[in-house]
């Protein structure tokens, strides 16, 4: 526990923020899990919360390019000598006073939603004066984001299923998608190119610059739609394999004898065309042609493949 | 007073206007409110309405983003209007008494709020 932690014995994370916004509680809430996060506390308004789990205000700032990155540095070297962030983005003219208060509501509310879709873990609380980079001001009342999160978890559940297990589906375009000749709002346009099955609603989120909820809404319309088609459902498996689901064609090598042994000093048999197999995963576009030695001994291949994702 | 309560504020102030919301596109969630609340309705139902219309546009062949959606009532008319924007777009929705208004003005000066809105 840190220094000027205060104990607190709160059934859950909402009761203890009801308990803090009671006592008028300014500081932080760390919450441990996946994805976790923390809760910025002043007079026990929620003024921000950051998690893992979805793009803070910065990020949504700059990811959607609201805001250059040679922008953001200047204004961040002038809010760094008075710990205000938001006027000096705002005297600078690179963002309206209406769009930050709005983006910094967004990952707040995105921000209660992430942390809502995995069981907690510890938590501590720590009595602080600091303020977050960008805050909600006034800040906003505990209930209002349980209020909030509990009908975005409703809705979701209503149009695809768990939120939890929807946060975790990796999604691809669907045949019906290709070719463009659907019309589609442009962004469901922006989901079709990250839906590349290989990125979360996470992912995709951080890559966009986009709130998790709402990337996770489009892609559960996107799906309903037939847009798009789960990972979960197309291959069967849990992890993802870009081996090929067939033996490659032409006559197999005879596999006769004990397997391939390691001489010190000396490259291994088929070690070559393993490097190359590593690398091709890692972009994973083309398909792989594995190496005769390998076709009879498939365990080392879905272990490589488990082993180069993220 | 924030930025967007004040924004608002001016909106309601327009001759006629019952209330004001300021909501997001996509996930509903409501940034700022003026006026009789219950009266523009929720921010889920307004998102809701605007996918429903922009869905049935773009499958009836037009192209494009929505603008505005108007319902004419007997007492109040109800105007949507798209706020476009660097990412997600919003929708400020205004109620507006029919006795009091002029439906052309009305929605003219809501599509100029929305323009001013967010400079």
């Amino acid at each position: 526990m840190t220094e000027g932690s205060v104990p607190r014995a709160a059934r859950n994370v909402p009761a203890l923020l009801l308990t803090l916004r009671q006592e008028g509680f300014s500081g932080l809430v760390t919450v441990s899990g996946s994805p976790g996060g923390t809760i910025h506390l002043e007079r026990g308004l929620v003024t921000a919360i950051d998690s893992p789990g979805t793009p803070s205000a910065e990020t949504l700032l700059l990811r959607s390019r609201r805001i250059s990155e040679a922008d953001w540095s200047a204004a961040a070297t002038v809010g760094a000598a008075d710990g205000r962030l938001d006027r000096a983005l705002i005297a600078a003219g690179v963002v309206s006073a209406a769009e930050l208060e709005i983006v910094c509501l967004a990952a707040a509310f995105d921000g209660a939603f992430a942390m809502s879709l995995s069981p907690p873990g510890s938590r501590e609380v720590t009595a602080s004066a600091a303020a977050p980079q960008l805050p909600v001001r006034p800040g906003l009342e505990p209930q209002l984001l349980f209020d909030e999160t509990a009908r975005r978890r409703a809705l979701l559940t209503r149009l695809w299923g768990p939120p939890g297990e929807l946060a975790r589906t990796r999604f691809h375009c669907s045949p019906e998608a290709g070719g463009g000749a659907l019309r589609m709002p442009r962004r469901y346009r922006d989901l079709l190119a990250a839906a590349t099955g290989r990125n979360t609603p996470r992912d995709i989120g951080f890559g966009l610059g986009r709130g998790l909820f709402a990337v996770m809404l489009d892609l559960a319309g996107m799906d309903a739609r037939r847009l798009l088609v789960p990972e979960a459902a197309r291959s069967g498996d849990a992890a993802p394999s870009v081996a090929p689901r067939t033996p490659p064609t032409g006559a197999p090598a005879p596999v006769a004898g004990p397997l391939p042994r390691r001489t010190p000093g000396r490259p291994a048999p088929g070690a070559r065309a393993a490097t190359t197999l590593r690398g091709t995963t890692l972009r994973g576009t083309r398909p792989i042609t594995l190496p005769a030695v390998n076709t009879a001994d498939e365990p080392p291949v879905a272990h490589r493949t488990e082993k180069s994702r993220p | 007073m924030r930025t967007l309560d004040t924004s608002l504020s001016d909106v309601l102030a327009s001759p006629g206007t019952i209330g004001v919301l300021l909501v997001d596109a996509v996930s509903g969630l409501t940034y700022a409110a003026a006026g009789d609340r219950t009266a523009v309705g929720s921010g889920e139902a307004l998102s809701e309405l605007a996918e429903l219309v922009a869905d049935g546009l773009h499958q009836a062949g037009a192209d494009g983003e929505l603008e505005s959606i108007v319902v004419t009532g007997r007492r109040r008319h109800h105007i949507v209007q798209v706020v476009p924007r660097q990412g997600d777009p919003l929708l400020l929705a205004v109620v507006v008494d029919r006795e009091r208004t002029n439906l052309a003005l009305a929605m003219r000066e809501t599509a100029t709020h929305a323009e001013n809105l967010l400079a």
